[in-house]
């Protein structure tokens, strides 16, 4: 039995892989709001959201604090969106002429304006507004998910902010 | 919290409240996990079986026999703990491009999980194969490098091109889509061209996979039925066809996961289909006699909107901040809608607007930048039921 295994197998013991699951399932809805914020694409973020969950289920073996799970979950999340980014760049775009926004509303227009706001800054700066604003993780805690520096961050937040406050008007 | 990080613009900040309350409500069905030791509703038969054609057709089609049981080991207790995550209610993208019917798939609707997740390198392969009646399964390995390739219907003669994608060593999820063919289109009179530059499949072998997926679906079938209370079956395929198949309850880690082990061509793979983890989705692609087009006037000026097709056209006007449901009928959707916006009063065209998709559209006019100009742009949701026309004055026509 190779080492996973065996941590797996310990952990297993301990807590019921059920319980286990439903713990990272828990966090599955910030973890989707998050992806959508990202991607602005419902496709990819549940895509995303459940990539994210494959990887998070092979890997549960190696989370040592589960009250750290949101933080690690997000950071699996975002590595994986930007990889996407890759990704998608080597596949068919359809009907590009058809812009998606999933909810209907009174305050459709609104929305409107904000996806295409958020639509024009980097995927990266969506990235931090979500994971920060969003799912609430600390700037240190962003930083480490996205890869980057704190600093990187909060440059990045300050400016894609900025942005959208002058396109909004 | 935050760090003294700028304050949100409200806007904003409703926005991202409002996307954290659409997650908590979509995520329970946006996002499926199997339900542990719940059966298979008997509803769902039809599902098992086209998940289970899938495993098979695609499984054959990565060629990953070899990878997949030594991934699985004898009894798969390399898998412990390793649960599989579906979609479902999700559309595949499938789109008619142009009038020579070239259908792209970017991104592929699951029907069930199927994952090796160990040194796959044969993600880059892709199937299709008639079904039963107007159906055909399109299939394929998807891995987060994913893959893709080019399905082109041209009269009787369909072609994959596959892609030829770096070798992934992730996780290999297994996924397909049901394409349906209108009544007029005879499935079986169609020729089957792959087109797969690393390592083509023959169309000899591609008979053969159809020959064996339709031969199996009523041992599969018999099977689902033997499995509902012991969430487990053993499929025994033997090469050059089926010529046998046994459903009983297989040794496995955990009691609410399906085995399936497939013997084909003297390889032995074994997989896991979870109960709710696929579910079957059906893509109409030349099934629809009508479109349906929602319009949503948010500009400042009242507009006429007139969509065509190649067999109709509908125009209606449009006051500031009216909208309404149109359909229109169209005798091949391959050919798309076009809409044209009339400004109003002199019926000039203001705004073209071409849309080469089945999908029920939400066309969303606003103003342009130049003044009475308007711009159009499209949602790809619809309103949950139809909306009536508005009432105005409002018209062009009659020469």
């Amino acid at each position: 039995m190779d080492t996973a295994r065996m941590r797996d197998t310990e952990l297993a013991g301990i807590r019921p892989q059920a319980t286990l699951v439903d713990e990272l399932y828990a966090h599955g809805p910030v973890l989707l709001a998050s992806a959508r914020v990202i991607t602005l694409d419902d496709d990819e973020a549940q895509d995303l959201v459940q990539t994210t969950f494959e990887i998070a289920l092979r890997r549960v073996h190696t989370v040592r604090d589960p009250g750290a799970l949101r933080s690690w979950l997000l950071t699996i999340q975002t590595r994986e969106a930007f990889r996407l980014v890759r990704r998608l760049r080597r596949q068919v775009r359809l009907d590009p002429a058809v812009h998606e926004i999933a909810v209907a509303g009174p305050d459709l227009a609104q929305r409107a304006d904000i996806r295409r706001a958020l639509a024009n800054l980097p995927r990266r700066t969506r990235a931090a507004i979500a994971l920060h604003y969003l799912a609430g993780l600390p700037i240190a805690e962003t930083a480490a998910a996205m890869g980057v520096s704190e600093n990187t961050v909060k440059s990045q937040v300050r400016t894609g902010l900025a942005q959208l406050r002058e396109v909004l008007g | 919290m935050h760090d003294e990080m700028p304050a949100l613009d409200p806007r904003l900040g409703d926005f991202l409240d409002a996307e954290r309350r659409r997650a908590e409500h979509d995520f329970p069905t946006a996002i499926v996990r199997k339900r542990t030791g719940s059966p298979a509703p008997r509803a769902r038969r039809g599902w098992l079986v086209a998940a289970a054609l899938s495993v098979l057709v695609i499984a054959i089609a990565a060629g990953s026999w070899s990878a997949l049981s030594q991934g699985l080991g004898a009894g798969g207790s390399g898998w412990a703990g390793v649960e599989a995550i579906g979609l479902r209610g999700m559309p595949m993208s499938l789109a008619i491009l142009d009038a020579d019917s070239v259908i792209a798939a970017r991104r592929p609707a699951t029907i069930d999980e199927l994952r090796a997740h160990r040194n796959d390198t044969d993600a880059r392969r892709m199937a299709l194969t008639p079904l039963a009646g107007a159906e055909w399964l399109l299939a394929w390995a998807a891995t987060p490098c994913d893959v893709s390739g080019i399905l082109t219907a041209s009269p009787r003669v369909l072609t994959l091109a596959v892609d030829a994608m770096p070798p992934c060593t992730t996780g290999v999820t297994m996924r397909g889509a049901v394409l349906r063919f209108a009544p007029s289109i005879v499935p079986a009179g169609l020729a089957l061209t792959l087109v797969d530059p690393p390592e083509p499949i023959a169309e000899a072998d591609a008979i053969s996979i159809a020959n064996q997926v339709a031969g199996i679906s009523d041992v599969i079938s018999g099977g689902v039925d033997a499995v509902l209370g012991t969430y487990a079956t053993l499929v025994q395929v033997e090469p050059n066809g089926i010529t046998s198949g046994d459903a009983s309850p297989a040794p496995q880690v955990n009691p609410d996961l399906f085995v399936w082990r497939v013997d084909i061509f003297g390889n032995t793979a074994w997989t896991r289909v979870f109960v709710d983890a696929f579910t079957r989705q059906v893509v109409d692609v030349v099934h629809h006699d009508a479109f349906r087009l929602d319009v949503a006037n948010r500009s400042s000026v009242g507009v006429v909107v007139s969509v065509g097709s190649d067999m109709s056209g509908v125009p209606h006007g449009f006051e500031p901040g009216q909208r309404g449901t149109t359909f229109i009928l169209w005798s091949n959707p391959t050919n798309g809608i076009s809409v044209e916006v009339l400004g109003t009063p002199g019926c000039s065209v203001v705004a073209t607007g071409g849309y080469p998709t089945l999908r029920p559209l939400t066309l969303v006019i606003e103003d342009g930048a130049a003044p009475g100009s308007v711009k159009l742009s499209t949602v790809n949701t619809v309103a949950a039921s139809p909306m009536p026309l508005p009432a105005n004055s409002l018209f062009c026509g009659g020469g």
